[in-house]
């Protein structure tokens, strides 16, 4: 039992040497000066980084970008968790950008910043508004916070009022709609996954000569298939942002341009077939 | 990468647990609690904020007004700065204030979109969701019935109040029923017959009692047909009963009925059902 201590000081000296001779290779340090190597903690590798300007301008914009999520998601949270209204305001962090400010508010940027620049008091938010009610997002969020669902509420199911009771059953066929948007939506987003996966498989497929006859069926299949989904996806999803559609549009004229590829090589292949059997026959007679 | 995020927030959500209990312990109330989880969600916020202003050198400003609608705090801590900044945002054009503007409900739609596990949570959800509103549908059914069963008590009244116009014709009708069954029941052989036809003929005169009723109320002339029928029976009834008991005092009276119901019986017992004062002289001569 004695020599446990004497181990694990040997250990320590001899990382700590170790991080004081190779500085370089340490690259979780973003500091060039020699003087702050720190001593490493006990318990595990993991260490935060010094709050000083990062100086690389690549990880200086992956930084900016992680940690400006990271600070909206803190900020929903407390919006979720005590119904307050708050507003965020981030300049890029080179000026050579087109934008001017990347902004999160609850209730709106707009209204957070207009009171706050008239000096009075914000419009209080109502707790149950329809919109926030019927927000799939918002619900599943505060489920994750540990807040329970609004129609599992003691008073909604203690309340005798028919009115009351009629509007929750309103706000809930409701819901139920935007839930199976959501998963209509992520179908889509699945799909679009399908398609790269069938796309790197059309890759793997055109090195083996063996499964040449095989290329045009599949390609069939890939462009039958989204033709079919994507109408019936676009009627009942509402808010999609505009960037999927455009890449699925991309695949498909992609897949389309390779099968007619396919189908000229196929037809150009049957025609050498078919005069080439032609030749045999007039030499034959 | 994803896993690490996720073993992070379970403990920092942990550690916040374990300072909550310890803090409750103390001061044994919710709403403390609450207070001193918000209030470190807050610090943290800002603490945020700080260090990514700091290591991208960037211009960040929070402003945070509180549910009641007072403006609690804004980092950083100088308002002057932040109002230069606010300035600045409003000064925009309406184009350039779009660009990657987010707001709650976007922001966590796209967060919850990246979630691997979504489509559990989202059938959980749905679960729940159809759960609850076939509760509520039951219990709004259950409160719709509620108003029918009102309705039913008033019709139950308004057939309370037809009770009394009933019991008057059913008592003249015994009275009479009890005259001509005394005289027959000191009859012979004969007499058993005209039993058997006496109750019949009480019961048909029932039922012609009913259908007065129901005459007077949507004037039907078929039950008119059914109470002459009854009428010539109830005639020759009273006939055989004068007979066999001339000398009884009280039959005195019934003679007189008969001269009068020959005259126009259908008229007498129209009047006689419709029209109580015009039965009242006919009451004056027993009394």
């Amino acid at each position: 039992m004695r020599f446990v201590p004497y181990l694990y000081e040997i250990e320590r000296l001899w990382l700590s040497l170790v991080n004081y001779l190779s500085p370089r290779k340490n690259k979780n340090r973003r500091c060039g000066e020699i003087d702050k190597i720190r001593m490493v903690k006990k318990g595990g590798t993991k260490r935060k980084i010094a709050i000083e300007t990062i100086q690389k301008s690549d990880y200086l914009r992956v930084t900016c970008t992680k940690r400006r999520e990271g600070l909206f998601s803190k900020a929903s949270q407390l919006c979720l968790l005590s119904d307050a209204q708050i507003a965020i305001l981030a300049t890029p962090p080179t000026s050579e950008s087109n934008i001017s400010f990347y902004s999160f508010g609850h209730s709106s940027v707009d209204a957070v910043v207009s009171s706050f620049l008239s000096g009075q008091r914000c419009v209080p938010l109502q707790e149950d508004t329809k919109e926030m009610r019927e927000d799939v997002a918002i619900c599943l969020s505060r489920t994750n916070l540990g807040l329970g669902f609004w129609w599992n509420n003691e008073s909604l199911n203690k309340s005798e009022n028919p009115q009351e009771i009629s509007d929750a059953i309103n706000s809930m066929l409701t819901l139920l709609s935007n839930l199976k948007e959501l998963s209509g939506e992520e179908a889509l987003v699945n799909d679009h996954k399908d398609l790269k996966k069938n796309e790197r498989s059309d890759v793997v497929l055109q090195h083996g000569t063996q499964y040449e006859t095989l290329n045009p069926n599949s390609n069939t299949t890939t462009i039958c298939c989204v033709p079919d989904e994507l109408p019936a996806n676009s009627n009942e999803i509402v808010g999609i942002s505009p960037n999927p559609l455009i890449m699925l549009e991309k695949k498909k004229s992609q897949i389309e341009e390779k099968f007619e590829k396919e189908w000229q090589v196929s037809v150009t292949r049957i025609e050498n077939e078919a005069t080439s059997s032609y030749a045999k026959r007039r030499r034959s007679i | 990468m994803d896993s690490s995020m996720s073993t992070k927030k379970k403990t920092k959500l942990s550690v916040r647990n374990q300072t909550c209990f310890k803090k409750s312990s103390l001061s044994s109330s919710s709403t403390a609690k609450k207070t001193t989880n918000l209030s470190m969600r807050e610090q943290t916020m800002f603490k945020k904020a700080l260090e990514l202003s700091t290591l991208c050198n960037i211009d960040v400003c929070v402003i945070y007004y509180g549910r009641d609608g007072k403006l609690i705090k804004t980092w950083p801590e100088d308002q002057s700065k932040v109002r230069d900044m606010a300035e600045r945002f409003s000064r925009l054009h309406e184009r350039e204030r779009c660009k990657k503007r987010t707001n709650l409900s976007l922001f966590l739609r796209k967060k919850i979109l990246d979630d691997t596990k979504l489509s559990e949570k989202v059938l959980e959800m749905e679960d729940s969701l159809e759960s609850g509103l076939r509760v509520l549908q039951d219990k709004l059914l259950l409160l719709q019935p509620e108003k029918n069963q009102t309705e039913f008590g008033q019709t139950r009244a308004v057939s309370s109040t037809t009770n009394p116009l009933s019991p008057p014709p059913s008592l003249i009708e015994d009275h009479r029923h009890q005259q001509w069954t005394e005289p027959l029941m000191s009859g012979v052989s004969n007499t058993e017959q005209d039993l058997s036809t006496s109750s019949l003929s009480q019961n048909q005169s029932r039922i012609s009692v009913f259908l007065y009723n129901h005459d007077n109320r949507s004037f039907y002339q078929v039950p008119d047909s059914v109470s002459s029928f009854d009428q010539s029976a109830l005639l020759g009834e009273q006939g055989s009963g004068l007979g066999s008991n001339f000398d009884l005092p009280p039959m005195v009276f019934p003679p007189q009925m008969q001269t009068q119901t020959p005259l126009v019986p259908f008229d007498q017992f129209a009047a006689w059902n419709q029209a109580p004062s015009f039965a009242d002289p006919m009451m004056f001569p027993y009394n």
